[in-house]
């Protein structure tokens, strides 16, 4: 079903076309993909694939390549997170106490 | 793959042919030192971030055209982005011949649902719009040739291509710069 909904295109441009409805079956990598609920879950595979590349090319040794690409991964998520939560705190509260609503 | 070869003090080499390599195809660079694992890794890593950039926001995430400074950061991908770019422009983008009573010149656009390419055109050649067909038994309109991202899809889609340039870039120096260890490492 998540799958399904994932595949429909943006239904706005079905609302411009006018009467007629638009034949739109999702093209990949032409056509965008319906994620404009969960866009938030792109985090975890660009964290993922930019610790691949960032540790690949830094650790001296492979060795123990994915343990660390896990944990850079995690840092990012995390620090991403806790960002945006400093960030709403700061919005909600916080800048009301330093400009007060009229 | 030896950690004790790791030596900061060794001095750093100067290899320009690797870094050209790893332009020309992200991790070839490391995969032509004979660093071959650590160059498929970087593969996909950043073809991964590429592409999934284009699954996300669709071809028009890369426009060299309408989004210059991103294209910046998108162009240092290497050829596939120029590629993309230039098939998004001369066979997804239609000509707009303006209006010349508004003082509206002539444009290059992606097409707005109801228009399609006119199928006269050759493959690689910017075409000029056509209004879309109906489908007389289902009723629906022919879609158009790519259809325009929006609001966070394209903003993340974007990012993406953006960020597979930006390591791109980091690889391609470390390709071309190579240390004791990355030696070691090849022979």
């Amino acid at each position: 079903m998540i799958l399904l909904e994932l595949m429909r295109p943006v239904t706005a441009a079905a609302v411009l076309a006018g009467a007629a409805p638009l034949a739109l079956a999702w093209r990949p990598f032409v056509d965008p993909i319906n994620l404009h609920r969960g866009w938030f879950l792109l985090l975890i595979p660009m964290s993922v694939l930019l610790s691949m590349v960032y540790k690949a090319v830094r650790l001296p040794d492979l060795s123990r390549y994915w343990r660390q690409v896990a944990f850079m991964s995690a840092q990012i998520i995390f620090w991403i997170i806790a960002l945006g939560a400093a960030i709403y705190v700061f919005i909600q509260f916080v800048a009301p106490l330093i400009v007060p609503a009229r | 793959m030896n950690s004790s070869a790791f030596d900061p003090a060794a001095p750093v080499e100067f290899r320009p042919q690797y870094g050209v390599l790893a332009f020309l195809f992200p991790g070839l660079g490391h995969v032509a030192q004979g660093q071959f694992k650590r160059g498929v890794l970087i593969s996909i890593g950043l073809i991964g971030l590429f592409f999934g950039g284009l699954l996300v926001g669709g071809i028009d995430v890369v426009d060299k055209r309408e989004d210059r400074l991103w294209f910046l950061a998108q162009g240092m991908f290497g050829p596939l982005a120029f590629g993309v770019d230039y098939v998004h422009q001369n066979h997804f983008k239609v000509l707009d011949r303006g209006d010349a009573a508004q003082r509206i010149g002539p444009s290059i656009r992606t097409a707005v649902p109801g228009e399609v390419r006119d199928p006269a055109a050759g493959f690689f050649q910017v075409a000029p719009p056509k209004k879309a067909a109906v489908d007389p038994a289902t009723g629906e309109v022919e879609p158009p040739p790519n259809i325009k991202s929006l609001a966070k899809v394209n903003e993340l889609g974007t990012l993406f291509c953006a960020v597979a340039g930006m390591m791109n870039l980091i690889v391609i120096i470390d390709a071309a710069f190579p240390r004791a260890r990355r030696r070691a490492e090849g022979a």
